[in-house]
């Protein structure tokens, strides 16, 4: 068994958190959160390495750089915690380094300290040294029972800390904030605290809402508060990412009242499994993948910009594709050539232009940029007597000088205007 | 000076470089060897006056037309042909890409990216180019500086994918950070013309001819129409400059 006990001066919460990231066994005690780290020592790389990344952890989730002390049994690292004594070295015994520590270091030896110092025990060790039977009789079970425990030579039993269910933190704004960007820096704090709790249930967002509250002084007419809602394109715990997606809808933001306070909920989580560690130097050298950046560029852009096709079986030019916002595909189809039919009637135009457009012509030929010059055709379509939007046309291939090869069609339907169109480029 | 002239020597063939040279030194007439290997355009004529070998992975390549959206698929289809999977970037191009057509090609998936102030238009291209995982970006910038091509330039360095930017013809005139820069036009209905205007070596004054048939069209050609050469007028005129050449593309 080793334990860490990590001392935390302000709300234990983020604590359980951090440490839930490093190890399923975490515990309160007393003032203190302690965790078992042997089985997961060798996974961090060892104590000094593990002790690293603890450290970076909670500089990251915002919280004050840790002095963690180790020992194997929870009450004595938390002993050595609180006498600020340097850490126990691994491996070590455990009796030195706990006999030099003073009464107070544990709690049910400090409930006696008075009585202990009237008999000269100024130690732990002097504590022990006392005969048990005596000690039991005059200071009752309790203190017994923690030494023993302190020391191993009695079994510890904790109440393991469990996450909440649901993710919901509310931050209280030290000053009003009537800039929308100006938020940033205080839901950054909210976001990491949920990046932990993510990291520890082992879940990725898919949802999130940042809601706040105006301040009591505003305008009549401003209603007591509003919420953002963000949406990622696939579930993630990154934080990097999150608070870029943030930042997005932040700088569109306009906030009409000044905020008091900041409530953020994580609305849609899914499990997420970390993706493996690489041996090898990872290809991307560190370059965003492009699912998170085109999910910015339909933030910023907005999300019909950002667009994907897909293919339809129709012989209508302007029925053969459908070009859909790039955040309403499914995940796993996003990326992928787009499936349909391999070999389309006739040939087709590499650019359509859409609507067709008319073209003047001269003695019945059409004109675009100067004279064309008829190479293949007629291709002749007629379809879509089904859905009322019914074509009769005939395609031709045009070669002019400046535009080069244009698909342009006549109009056959009598109800239609008769004429020449450009639909469509060879490019 | 008589006497000066007397004793200078006659100018004689230069002395043969010896064939071993280390690598390191640059022959004037060669072209640069020091730059990474680029993606095979396609075309062997112009694989060999590319420098890398193919259009360069780690830099802008700015593509002048005088009309964007003519020509573009049949120049860049052959490379972006082996791309596979890995989807292409399309920043603001000029029309609605038609897939049925792009997948005659043999291209794969792509993404539209649409953006309406030049503004957005260049920041989609940033984000682009710093995004992994795309075969290449495609932006149609007609609007773009100098300063701004030189700022994505920067970024395409690292990006590892081609980059295309294509914008009219008298972008010419401006300087650009590109390091490869080309004239694009038609010859004739089925060939393209190349001028690299501007690329890491010696430069190309000439114009290189590439047959391009698209692809969609090869099969329905007949001999007799694979003939026509629609600019009879304008052959045997050499523009003698290259003003007077962007004169003649315009």
């Amino acid at each position: 068994m080793l334990w860490i006990a990590l001392q935390s001066a302000s709300e234990p919460d983020p604590w359980v958190w951090l440490a839930l990231q490093f190890s399923p066994r975490v515990a309160r005690l007393e003032e203190a959160v302690v965790l078992e780290v042997e089985a997961s020592l060798r996974l961090f790389g060892g104590a000094r390495r593990l002790h690293e990344r603890l450290r970076s952890a909670a500089l990251e989730a915002g919280l004050p750089a840790p002095q963690p002390r180790w020992a194997s049994t929870s009450r004595a690292a938390l002993a050595l915690a609180r006498s600020g004594r340097a850490g126990h070295a691994v491996g070590a015994r455990l009796g030195p380094s706990l006999d030099a520590l003073p009464l107070s270091a544990l709690t049910a030896v400090q409930a006696h300290a008075p009585m202990l110092a009237r008999l000269g025990c100024r130690s732990l060790a002097e504590v022990r040294a006392l005969p048990r039977s005596s000690l039991a009789r005059r200071f009752g079970p309790a203190l017994l029972q923690a030494l023993d425990q302190a020391y191993g030579d009695a079994p510890e039993a904790h109440e393991w800390c469990t996450l909440p269910e649901h993710f919901q933190a509310q931050l209280e704004l030290p000053f009003r904030v009537d800039q929308a960007l100006a938020l940033q820096h205080h839901a950054a704090t909210l976001l990491r605290s949920l990046c932990a709790w993510l990291a520890a249930r082992h879940f990725g967002l898919r949802r999130f809402t940042l809601a706040w509250t105006h301040d009591a002084m505003r305008a009549r007419d401003v209603g007591s508060g509003g919420q953002l809602e963000v949406a990622t394109a696939g579930s993630t715990r990154e934080f990097r990412h999150l608070s870029r997606l943030l930042d997005e809808h932040l700088q569109r933001l306009e906030l009409a009242a000044p905020v008091s306070d900041l409530r953020l909920t994580a609305s849609e989580v899914e499990s997420l499994a970390p993706s493996a560690a690489s041996l090898l130097p990872s290809l991307s050298d560190g370059r965003e993948p492009l699912a998170l950046t085109l999910e910015r560029l339909s933030v910023r852009l907005g999300p019909e910009q950002v667009r994907v096709g897909r293919l339809r079986e129709d012989h209508r030019l302007e029925a053969m594709q459908q070009w859909l916002a790039w955040t309403l595909q499914p995940p796993s189809q996003r990326l992928r050539a787009a499936p349909g039919p391999v070999h389309p009637s006739g040939p087709q135009p590499t650019w359509l232009i859409d609507p067709p457009l008319r073209l003047a012509t001269q003695r019945d030929q059409p004109l675009y940029r100067g004279p064309l010059q008829k190479l293949l055709g007629p291709q002749r379509i007629e379809s879509g007597w089904w859905d009322g939007r019914v074509q009769q046309r005939d395609y031709y291939l045009f070669h002019s000088e400046s535009a080069g090869l244009l698909w342009i069609y006549a109009e056959r339907l009598p109800a239609h205007e008769p004429g020449w169109f450009l639909q469509g480029m060879f490019a | 000076l008589y006497s000066i002239f007397e004793i200078m020597p006659a100018p004689h063939p230069a002395p043969a470089l010896p064939s071993a040279l280390p690598p390191a030194v640059w022959r004037g007439d060669s072209l640069d060897t020091g730059i990474r290997a680029g993606q095979p355009s396609g075309f062997a004529a112009l694989d060999a006056l590319l420098p890398g070998g193919g259009w360069p992975l780690g830099g802008l390549t700015e593509i002048l037309q005088a009309q964007p959206g003519a020509l573009e698929w049949r120049l860049l289809g052959p490379s972006l042909r082996q791309a596979g999977d890995a989807p292409l970037l399309l920043v603001h191009p000029p029309a609605m890409p038609h897939l049925p057509g792009l997948r005659g090609e043999g291209l794969g998936p792509l993404v539209w990216i649409d953006a309406a102030t030049p503004q957005q238009q260049l920041w989609a291209t940033e984000q682009a180019l710093q995004s992994s995982g795309a075969a290449a970006v495609l932006a149609w910038l007609p609007q773009a500086r100098p300063e701004q091509l030189r700022r994505l330039q920067v970024h395409a360095l690292g990006a590892g994918m081609p980059a295309f930017i294509f914008r009219p013809l008298a972008a010419r005139a401006q300087s650009s950070a590109a390091p490869l820069r080309l004239l694009l036009r038609a010859a004739s209905a089925w060939q393209l013309e190349v001028q690299l205007f501007k690329r890491r070596g010696p430069a190309h004054a000439g114009w290189l001819q590439l047959a391009a048939v698209p692809a969609a069209l090869d099969p329905l050609l007949t001999p007799r129409l694979r003939e026509i050469a629609p600019r009879p007028e304008r052959q045997p005129r050499q523009p003698a400059h290259a003003v007077d050449r962007a004169a003649v593309g315009l």
